[in-house]
């Protein structure tokens, strides 16, 4: 499904992009730190968002997709997380020096976000139409009765059944799809330009998955927003990104429009993914894993960082560490010695 | 509501047999109730006679129908030891109980759960460190201990309040607050660990997400949810303060309920230290079956199903 | 270039490892090191121990008769000649009976722990074990008493016993056995639903040989570090009831009695002084809170050390 908009920044191929980026992030770097020592989780990272676009981030689980994500939001756990350097420009600002005052109007306003646990991310004791309530008031001066209508809308919208009387709801009243279902209706209520989604569906039923999936997507189009997703479910990626971004340990490792990442990522890291799919029209059936370990942040090889594991590393890879560039053919990743693909 | 109601059973089934415990263990002792009646020189027959009269000789369940019966009716009986009729007893005092108790309560919660809201926004801070030293303070020195030195201290060094007496707000000031030391210790305690287990759950992240501001996030929802504890162990902080109060009230000569109890049960005035037993525990029962109450209505997980 | 690339790998790979090594902690040193830090245990076992030592040994040393009364030397204040803490309004040495203070509120601490961990230990283990109607008596039982006011309690069973210490211990001794039940209980519904003992139900063995060889031994502990914090409560009800008459009889010395006799003299004069004399409340006093607090800091740092979780418990927080 869907693997282009015609409306978007990126148009298939793989052309530059024909508009400015909505939020661009400049070498983000963000470290947590604790008595005995500290470490960078986001290690230098740069990442364009473009309107309208589907951008997909990446990775295994701690390689920092999250962490750059509330990075953007500025809700980091502060302490022990926080960020070191960079910039977030959204806007003509950067956000990682705006007021908190002004920082408060630009989330769910401007920027929303949707969190991978629906239940424990939202409010036990309150209902559901009173939070939404809540953030509609924070931002827009209206009545209760009007909010809460613009609630129930919301609801109805995301396709709740039931909207009116479930705005008295308690979350434990709900299901879990329907609990996500809230979640994106209060993302969405104020109409953000950039929704950010981190492992929407991952605590969801899978059946479920599909529909919130569905769901997300069909409410980008409508609004024209753009929606970074993160995941680490290259199924997910395959089927709603328009963009892909792969993180691995801290760092984008490459970027592509997603038919040539699924037809030639050229990052041993992404291949190796890829390779790890499972494939069951392939007439041997076997899984691919990518030997060794992801390496710990607190101590990092010397050179490039996927080089313990890399079936191709060089001399070169484990003294120096690759830069994220272009190469001729306009593909961007970070690899000295990229191969091709032997899907 | 079928928890409250479940609540409301179980409170009526044990305040009945409380009443059945209470009312077999002073009928244990019930020989001293002869002994009191009747000069020491008296024969076995005339103690005989008195037990008959007192319906001492009845069957046990008779005893205890005929004695619930008279408490409904108001005939309460007199004490023993001053002939008082305990009617008026318990009016009299009970009222200055619940002054006192109302006072500590107010104590209680009304200071605990500010301090500890501020020691945990304000956490490691000077403010954290002097209200959580107050707090161990609080729950470490024993109540009657804490009377002595408030006493020593206001009453006969400085002289500001009066050591004891009844029952103005001057002689009110003591008491209340070493009745309320060690909850209002604990509600401390509570209120800060709450408060600060609920800051780092992840529906505090998404509140922030929606663009709420701090006030609204920590004032509104953090301690909303962080209430839920706090008010279900209300019933037992209540029922604490009852439990001190007989301490608090005899250092202080306060004449309330728990006063009447200890000085009925040093001089064996049975029929005063049942009836006073009866009215605490109610009051006990009462008070955690209103924080039961009150837990249902904070905590909207229990209130359906 | 292979041979390169073995020997980075294989460097790194030592290099990670030495690393590993660095960071891991095992077990029982992280307990230690837990202990070592842990300045409060350090400072609660030093002081129990002197406070302990003092009520053990104190009389011994010093001989002297707690209940001997001298008429010649009532009041006498701390440094006297021959009564280093003075003596009362009776002249019976306060040293002295301090020291049997001490002997008696550890007594009272001794049996209530000893009641309310056997009896809770039986009671939250059959409840959470057994399940069903038999759980929900046990429960129901050991709510209601854990719901009583400790001191209210105590005063009720002496109007049942009449005063004295056995009622007191009984009194307490049952309120500890429920919050000490309430406890076990969760941590053998918690246990019940690990392998282990689901491996041993589906193994066929019987009820009480899973109970005793496999969820008792995983249940002492925390019950132990709970029990300890609770010998703190009774010395502080034993104290407080023997002060109000109701507790430790005379001629027994008891801490609270003793604070009791020793009230007057907070506000009235010492004829022999022309003033206030604190000693006779505040000596029993003091000993008291010192005792409290040892036996707090020790079950404090036991907690600490052992089971990190059992705060919330110990504070009563109820997990519905």
């Amino acid at each position: 499904m869907a693997t282009m908009t015609d409306q978007g920044g990126w148009p298939s191929g793989g052309d530059q992009p024909v508009s400015a980026p909505l939020l661009s992030i400049e070498g983000l770097r963000t470290m947590v730190s604790s008595r005995r020592d500290s470490f960078d989780v986001v290690r230098g990272l740069s990442l364009d968002i473009y309107p309208n676009e589907v951008l997909c981030l990446v990775g295994e689980s701690g390689c920092g997709k999250s962490i750059t994500a509330l990075s953007i939001m500025r809700l980091l756990p502060n302490p022990p997380v926080r960020v070191r350097e960079g910039k977030i420009r959204f806007r003509g600002e950067d956000l990682l020096r705006l007021s908190g005052k002004r920082m408060r109007s630009i989330r769910a306003d401007s920027i929303s976000m949707i969190f991978q646990d629906p239940l424990t991310s939202l409010d036990p004791v309150f209902t559901v139409g009173d939070v939404i309530v809540e953030v509609i008031r924070a931002h827009r001066d209206v009545s209760k009765d009007e909010a809460r209508r613009l609630a129930g809308d919301a609801l109805a919208k995301v396709g709740l059944p039931d909207p009116i009387s479930r705005l008295g709801s308690y979350p434990h009243q709900l299901s879990g799809g329907m609990r996500q279902r809230v979640m994106i209706a209060m993302a969405l209520v104020l109409d953000p330009d950039i929704l950010i989604a981190d492992e929407p569906t991952t605590a969801l039923d899978v059946t479920v998955q599909a529909q919130i999936l569905d769901q997300l997507v069909t409410e980008q189009r409508e609004r024209n927003m753009a929606m970074l997703l993160i995941t680490h479910d290259l199924a997910v990626v395959a089927a709603v990104a328009d963009r892909v971004a792969v993180m691995y340990a801290g760092e984008i490792v490459e970027q592509a429009p997603v038919d040539e990442l699924f037809e030639d990522p050229r990052h041993p890291y992404t291949q190796g993914l890829l390779r790890a799919l499972p494939k069951v029209s392939a007439t041997r059936r076997r899984l691919d894993p990518i030997p060794g370990l992801v390496p710990s942040l607190q101590m990092m090889p010397p050179g490039c960082a996927f080089a313990p594991r890399c079936p191709h590393a060089l001399d070169r890879c484990w003294n120096e560490q690759p830069e994220l560039a272009t190469d001729p053919d306009g593909r961007v990743f970070r690899c000295f010695n990229p191969q091709p693909f032997a899907g | 509501m079928k928890r409250v109601l479940a609540r409301t059973v179980y409170m009526v089934i044990v305040l009945v047999l409380s009443s059945i415990a209470v009312f077999y263990a002073i009928r244990l002792s019930g020989g001293d109730a002869v002994a009191a009646r009747v000069p020491a020189s008296a024969s076995a027959e005339e103690r005989e006679a008195v037990r008959e009269q007192l319906g001492l000789n009845d069957p046990f369940h008779e005893q205890y129908f005929d004695y619930m019966g008279r408490l409904f009716t108001g005939d309460l009986g007199n004490s023993l030891t001053n002939n008082a009729e305990i009617g008026k007893l318990i009016t009299e005092h009970g009222k200055n109980s619940l002054i006192l108790g109302v006072a500590a309560f107010v104590l209680v919660f009304g200071v605990g759960i500010p301090l500890g809201m501020l020691a945990s926004l304000r956490r490691n801070s000077w403010w954290d460190g002097g209200i959580m030293t107050f707090s161990v303070a609080g729950m470490a020195v024993p109540n009657f201990w804490l009377a002595l030195l408030a006493v020593w201290l206001f009453a006969s060094v400085l002289g500001w309040l009066p050591s004891a007496g009844c029952c103005g707000p001057k002689q009110l000031v003591l008491p209340a607050v070493v009745l309320a030391m060690e909850g209002m210790a604990l509600t401390v305690r509570m209120t800060r660990s709450a408060m600060l287990e609920n800051l780092n759950q992840d529906f505090v992240r998404t509140l922030r997400s929606g663009g709420l501001s701090e006030s609204k996030v920590i004032g509104r929802h953090v301690f909303r949810n962080a209430l839920v504890p706090i008010v279900s162990l209300a019933g037992l902080r209540i029922g604490q303060i009852v439990g001190y109060a007989l301490v608090v009230e005899t250092i202080f000569g306060w004449p309330g309920l728990g006063q009447v109890l200890v000085n009925a049960v040093l001089r064996r005035d049975y029929p005063v230290a049942q009836f006073f037993s009866l009215v605490l525990i109610t009051v006990v029962l009462l008070s955690n079956w209103l924080a039961d109450v009150g837990y249902t209505v904070v905590n909207p997980r229990l209130r359906r199903g | 270039m292979a041979d390169g690339t073995r020997t980075h790998l294989e460097t790194w790979n030592l290099q990670l490892a030495e690393f590993e090594e660095n960071q891991r902690v095992g077990p029982v040193r992280a307990a230690l090191g837990r202990m070592r830090r842990n300045k409060l245990l350090l400072l609660g076992s030093v002081l129990g121990l002197a406070v302990l030592g003092t009520g053990l040994f104190g009389p011994i040393i010093s001989g002297a008769d707690p209940t001997y009364q001298s008429f010649s030397a009532t009041l006498l204040p701390p440094g006297s000649e021959g009564h280093l803490l003075g003596t009362d309004h009776l002249g019976r040495d306060l040293a002295v009976r301090v020291f049997i203070g001490i002997r008696v509120s550890l007594m009272v601490a001794a049996g209530v722990t000893v009641l309310s961990l056997a009896l809770g230990l039986v009671l939250g283990m059959f409840g959470g074990f057994l399940g069903g109607w038999k759980d929900r008596m046990i429960r129901g039982t050991v709510d209601f008493v854990w719901g009583f006011p400790l001191i209210l309690v105590a005063v009720l069973f002496a109007g049942g016993l009449g005063e004295g210490l056995f009622p007191v211990i009984l009194a307490v001794g049952l309120v500890n056995t429920a919050a000490i039940a309430r406890v076990v209980r969760g941590e053998v519904l918690a246990l019940s639903e690990r392998e282990f003992v689901e491996a041993a139900r589906a193994g066929g063995l019987s009820t009480s040989r899973i109970m005793w060889r496999h969820l008792f031994p995983n249940i002492l502990a925390p019950a132990l570090v709970l029990a300890s914090y609770y010998v703190a409560v009774a010395i502080i009800a034993e104290a407080a009831l023997s002060f109000i008459g109701l507790g430790a009889q005379p001629p027994t010395p008891s801490l609270g009695g003793m604070v009791s006799d020793g009230r007057n003299y907070l506000q009235h004069n010492v004829p022999e002084l022309g003033q206030v004399g604190h000693w006779g409340a505040t000596i029993p006093g003091i000993t008291i809170l010192l005792l409290v607090l040892a036996v707090s800091l020790i079950g404090d740092g036991l907690r600490d050390v052992f089971d990190p979780r059992l705060r919330h418990e110990a504070k009563g927080v109820d997990e519905e």
